[in-house]
């Protein structure tokens, strides 16, 4: 058992016997109250892939993934539960991501540590990867079919728990694929329409075509055709992070001249409404691409639903963080659906000019997560909305991705 | 686009469809062929025309809109003994369900569309004519 500032957590923790931990066919690790960990045993550092260093905190495998393969913040993760609620957390099912690549569907048990008073002063989380829970399933029920059956119980149960998530999954991505079949045989519709429209004209031999209606026809077609762009990009980007491999590439950059650049390419779009930025030059690390998407999304929303009111964007920052806040007075966002915002096909309004997946704020939250950041929105219906993305200026664990993918 | 309070003189075609890029598109290949077209983004926006409106000859209906869907708006206008006569094309991949007069699918072929426009409405102009002609700049 490597055990770490053990002394300093004043845990009953370091009274076991550390060979006896590490002995145990199950992964074990301990966070303190600041969630720390400050101890494991050989078998979490087999499932992790790798050995964590002093200062992690939450879990030591790279990166989490929840069930459908999104991106588990460190900082939402079952350990962040049960240290925030002092509540015992069973049967949580996650992936962890090794440095290698290979993930491992994992369950998680955690049980809050607590001192005299009742105060949480750390957590002891054991999990176990799926695979070896069968196995170590199908021992147990040969004893518990002489027993009680219980283990074959709850075997099933685990089984029909499964089975009921890979069937949502299948449902979402039925749906997901028909969404983008509707969306994108509109472009496709009008480019073939204005394209036969221009060939016929062509084909007509004995009048020219007149130029302003070609050029009305050759537009309404590269409009067409930027829009399916968008589209399919979209849909990479979704593919992308469902498989996990949103893949980012750090270097350093100032977020300050990547909101300029974004404010600049949407110069048209702006024209009818009033935009103030106050944007300092803000040096960092990050994706220089990623970041701009970010921006790209949040400033294109205020547009879209911004009624042409004036937008606010703002960065600012401290040595440690960046926040980014974008702020629109257009149609706002009822309280009700405020929460469900950032997930997979939701808008909040249904009209016929808001066109899309509904994907846009997903995926910049996927994106803001993978940078370890957070995005959280406050809005009034009829007032506008307020988009505030927060990033610290050097991920860690971006870096060392980064590092230990190079490495592998 | 032509919106239903600003038009009263009398259109051949009533065009209902969400989608921008399709509509603009739709308009152009009608106008094109000689027909003249009132163009809508809603269904609620495609009753109000029709109760306000010089009835047209045709209706050419998307049917997987935001807010009321096509086979509602189908279902109001055969209620409407006004209306219950006016013939529908629709143009969407649901349109099998549906009961319409022509059920086309996106994308639309361009000669399935002019052929099955041509069954309820004769044109107005010639086919390309003075439309075209009429967008030539003065230079030319």
């Amino acid at each position: 058992m490597a055990l770490i500032a053990a002394d300093a957590s004043g845990l009953p923790f370091k009274a076991l016997d550390s060979a006896l931990i590490d002995a145990l066919p199950v992964a074990v690790y301990v966070c303190d109250r600041d969630a720390r960990i400050i101890g494991f045993n050989r078998r979490a550092v087999e499932l992790w892939g790798r050995e964590p260093s002093p200062d992690e905190r939450f879990c030591g495998s790279l990166r989490m993934l929840h069930a459908d393969g999104s991106v588990l913040p460190h900082d939402e993760c079952p350990m962040a539960d049960v240290l925030r609620t002092g509540e015992a957390v069973r049967d949580a099912a996650i992936i962890v991501e090794r440095p290698d690549g290979s993930r491992l569907s994992v369950s998680v048990a955690i049980v809050p540590l607590t001192d005299a008073s009742g105060q949480v002063t750390g957590a002891i989380n054991t999990f176990q990867d799926v695979v070896e829970l069968a196995r170590a399933d199908e021992a147990d029920r040969k004893r518990a079919d002489a027993q009680a059956g219980t283990a074959l119980r709850e075997s099933d149960q685990q089984l029909r728990r499964a089975t009921a998530s890979l069937e949502e999954a299948v449902r979402a991505h039925e749906t997901f694929l028909s969404t983008a079949a509707h969306e994108l045989r509109n472009p496709v519709n009008a480019l073939q329409l204005q394209l036969v429209a221009l060939l016929r004209a062509t084909q007509q031999g004995e009048e020219t075509v007149p130029r302003e209606w070609a050029r009305e026809r050759v537009g309404q077609a590269v409009e067409a055709v930027r829009r399916l762009v968008r589209l399919v990009e979209t849909l990479l980007d979704v593919s992308r992070i469902a498989a996990g491999r949103l893949e980012l590439e750090a270097e350093p950059m100032d977020f300050g001249q990547a909101v300029h650049a974004v404010v600049n390419r949407f110069h048209d779009q702006l024209k009818e409404h009033q935009l103030t930025t106050r944007v300092a030059p803000t040096p960092g690390t990050w994706d220089r691409l990623r970041v701009e998407q970010v921006v790209t999304n949040l400033l294109s929303n205020a547009i879209k639903y911004g009624e042409g009111l004036p937008i606010e964007i703002l960065l600012e920052g401290d040595d440690r963080t960046v926040c980014l806040t974008v702020k629109d007075h257009g149609i706002g966002i009822e309280p009700a659906h405020q929460d469900r915002l950032f997930e997979r096909f939701e808008r909040a309004v249904t009209r016929p000019q808001y066109g899309g997946f509904g994907l846009g704020l997903w995926i910049t939250r996927q994106i803001v997560h993978a940078m370890e950041g957070h995005i959280a929105v406050e809005s009034r219906p009829g007032e506008g909305s307020t988009f505030r993305v927060t990033l610290p200026r050097q991920p860690i664990r971006m870096a060392a991705y980064a590092k230990e993918v190079a490495r592998s | 686009m032509t919106t239903a309070t600003s038009v009263r003189e009398t259109k051949q075609i009533l065009l209902v469809e969400d989608d921008e890029d399709s509509r603009r598109a739709l308009t152009n290949v009608l106008e094109d062929e000689g027909f003249s077209v009132a163009a809508v983004g809603s269904c609620e926006a495609a009753l109000d025309y029709l109760r306000e409106s010089p009835q047209p000859k045709l209706i050419v209906l998307d049917l997987l809109m935001q807010g009321m869907k096509g086979w509602e708006f189908r279902d109001a206008q055969k209620r409407d003994p006004a209306l219950a006569g006016i013939p529908v094309v629709s143009v969407s991949a649901a349109g099998k369900l549906v009961h319409v007069d022509v059920a086309l699918q996106k994308p639309l072929d361009y000669d399935e569309l002019v052929k099955a426009v041509e069954r309820y409405v004769p044109r107005q102009r010639e086919r390309g004519s003075d439309h075209r002609a009429g967008d030539r700049s003065p230079s030319q």
